[in-house]
């Protein structure tokens, strides 16, 4: 009856089934009951990387949820990108290195493991539609390798035969770019000898905020100290003396 | 026996002085984590090094068995010296107190090879090391334009919980605040810099910076125009912007003067530029000779103070 009440035309809304790979009860346990109540109930559980192999080899889901600290995720992950499945990473801390390298080993999404089961019902839809899915602070993670691959700076412009010390570290993308106005504002206080926090009174924005720019300021003049930054700044004809 | 009741002697004296120096010390806390020295310098001043506390405004103070609050009142990032005050909130006090703790005759110049004691603190109580004067130079200026009295390197077994700490001769008077310096070396601040700075922070309430409200670039010169202007340098500072309502403003510096001679002395480079003007002082005239199309112009600027709003 209900089939024959729909339109034909409307795509009949596919079963999609994952696999939730990891032997973590506590984590499987929360995961399972958000899927649950997001109407998803053709579930398998893979307790081993061997175990998920398997899965995929017999079965034509794709969708695999890797999380959880035990086993190590990201063999798991491993298991499912040689399979050519589509992954998702659930982390438990916002950390944007992990979400970074779960990317880098080929995850689908990278997500936090508290997100909500309607997100995260999304998430696999979209992920099953051949999407990614990244959590909102992953934005930066984006801009920066944008920054990489249409602002080249000089350094990483040229295509240099040159073999890199392996302890220095990769030149950071902001290097040698021009501050901000608000950057040489900052700048321009901290070599009048205002804290952080007079710093962020003055311009009515938090301390963090104030931080956060500098960070930007010490990165791009790389500098170590505020000494330092105001020196190079001025160097640089940045910064008024 | 006797070369070891000498041993003793020398000991004892060693420790006599230190023991002496201890109440001078105190341990700074920035944060969770970093600890390092700092020299309590009268009943509500102390001393430490302006890197170290970096952008601050609040540390907690440890000597004796009290802990304390103590407010950044003034940091140089010219000479590393930070002038912290103890107990009250007043971040501004008031410019009427008096610089009593200024000795009238100037502390002699520590010599080269003598003994000292780098006198510390950290949360686990009083610290010393004992060390040589390593090099004893003349006054110099820092790479950012700090007028320091002397030059010292300190030859000592320095951990950065020593940043800030007092430095004692075999008389136990503190001569200097020891700082690290670049290539590892252990540099000490003299007193009479510190005093120099504690004198104007206590006449005007703050450490106010000279400013004059100029950004430069460098321009490169070729042989031809180099020796035409007579300059050894083979660069020239050029104004590449003036800040509005700036000293240079009002003394009518304009946009794309190159910069000759700044008191008469060569302008060498735009470091140089800033190394001389950070090293003047607000209120002080100084006498620019400028290029401006193609001819040299005398400019008088009297150095402002930079904005603190």
């Amino acid at each position: 009856m209900r089939g024959l009440a729909e339109p034909p035309s409307r795509p009949h809304r596919r079963a999609v089934s994952a696999i939730l790979a990891t032997a973590d009860e506590p984590f499987r346990n929360r995961v399972l009951e958000r899927l649950l109540a997001a109407g998803y109930d053709d579930l398998e559980v893979a307790e081993l990387p061997a175990a998920l192999a398997d899965l995929l080899r017999e079965s034509k889901q794709t969708l695999v949820i890797v999380g959880g600290t035990w086993p190590d995720p990201q063999a798991f992950l491993r298991v499912a990108v040689n399979a050519g499945a589509l992954p998702l990473v659930l982390l438990d801390a916002s950390a944007l290195e992990a979400e970074g390298e779960a990317l880098a080993m080929g995850a689908c999404a990278a997500l936090q493991s508290d997100i909500p089961a309607s997100s995260l019902a999304a998430a696999l839809a979209a992920v099953d539609a051949g999407l990614i899915v990244l959590e909102p602070s992953a934005r930066a993670l984006l801009l920066s390798a944008n920054r990489d691959r249409f602002a080249p700076t000089p350094a990483n412009s040229v295509a240099e035969p040159s073999t890199p010390a392996a302890d220095t570290p990769a030149p950071s993308p902001r290097k040698g770019r021009p501050l901000t106005s608000r950057e040489r504002e900052i700048l321009s206080l901290v070599a009048s000898g205002t804290s952080n926090k007079g710093i962020a009174r003055v311009l009515s924005v938090s301390a963090n905020t104030v931080k956060f720019h500098l960070a930007a300021v010490f990165d791009k003049l790389n500098a170590a100290t505020r000494a330092e930054a105001v020196a190079e700044a001025i160097r640089r004809g940045e910064l008024s003396l | 026996m006797a070369a070891n009741s000498l041993l003793k002697q020398y000991s004892d004296e060693r420790a006599a002085l230190v023991q002496n120096a201890v109440p001078k010390a105190a341990a700074i806390i920035l944060g969770r984590r970093r600890v390092f020295s700092g020299i309590r310098w009268r009943d509500d001043l102390i001393i430490t090094a302006a890197e170290a506390i970096g952008g601050a405004e609040h540390l907690d103070i440890r000597f004796d068995s009290d802990e304390l609050e103590a407010n950044v009142v003034a940091t140089d990032l010219t000479t590393d010296i930070a002038i912290l005050r103890v107990g009250s909130s007043a971040t501004a006090p008031s410019a009427a107190t008096p610089s009593a703790a200024v000795p009238s005759t100037p502390a002699p110049l520590l010599r080269v090879g003598e003994t000292i004691a780098v006198v510390g603190h950290t949360l686990r109580g009083p610290t010393a090391i004992w060390g040589t004067v390593q090099l004893a130079g003349p006054a110099w200026s820092s790479r950012r334009g700090g007028k320091i009295d002397q030059r010292l390197e300190l030859d000592v077994g320095f951990d950065p919980s020593f940043e800030g700490a007092a430095v004692i001769d075999t008389s136990g008077n503190i001569v200097a605040m020891a700082v690290p310096g670049p290539y590892h070396r252990v540099l000490g601040i003299p007193t009479a810099t510190i005093e120099t700075v504690v004198a104007k922070v206590d006449q005007f309430g703050h450490l106010p910076k000279p400013y004059l409200g100029i950004r430069l670039q460098p321009l490169w010169l070729d042989d031809d125009t180099r020796s035409k202007l007579g300059r050894k340098a083979r660069g020239i500072a050029a104004v590449g912007g003036i800040d509005a309502g700036s000293p240079a403003e009002q003394a009518h510096i304009e946009l794309g003067d190159l910069l000759l001679t700044l008191d008469g002395q060569p302008a060498e480079s735009v470091n140089d530029m800033a190394r001389r003007i950070a090293s003047a002082t607000p209120g002080q005239t100084i006498v620019l000779e400028v290029l401006r199309g193609g001819k040299p112009l005398t400019i008088n600027v009297q150095i402002g103070e930079r904005p603190r709003h």
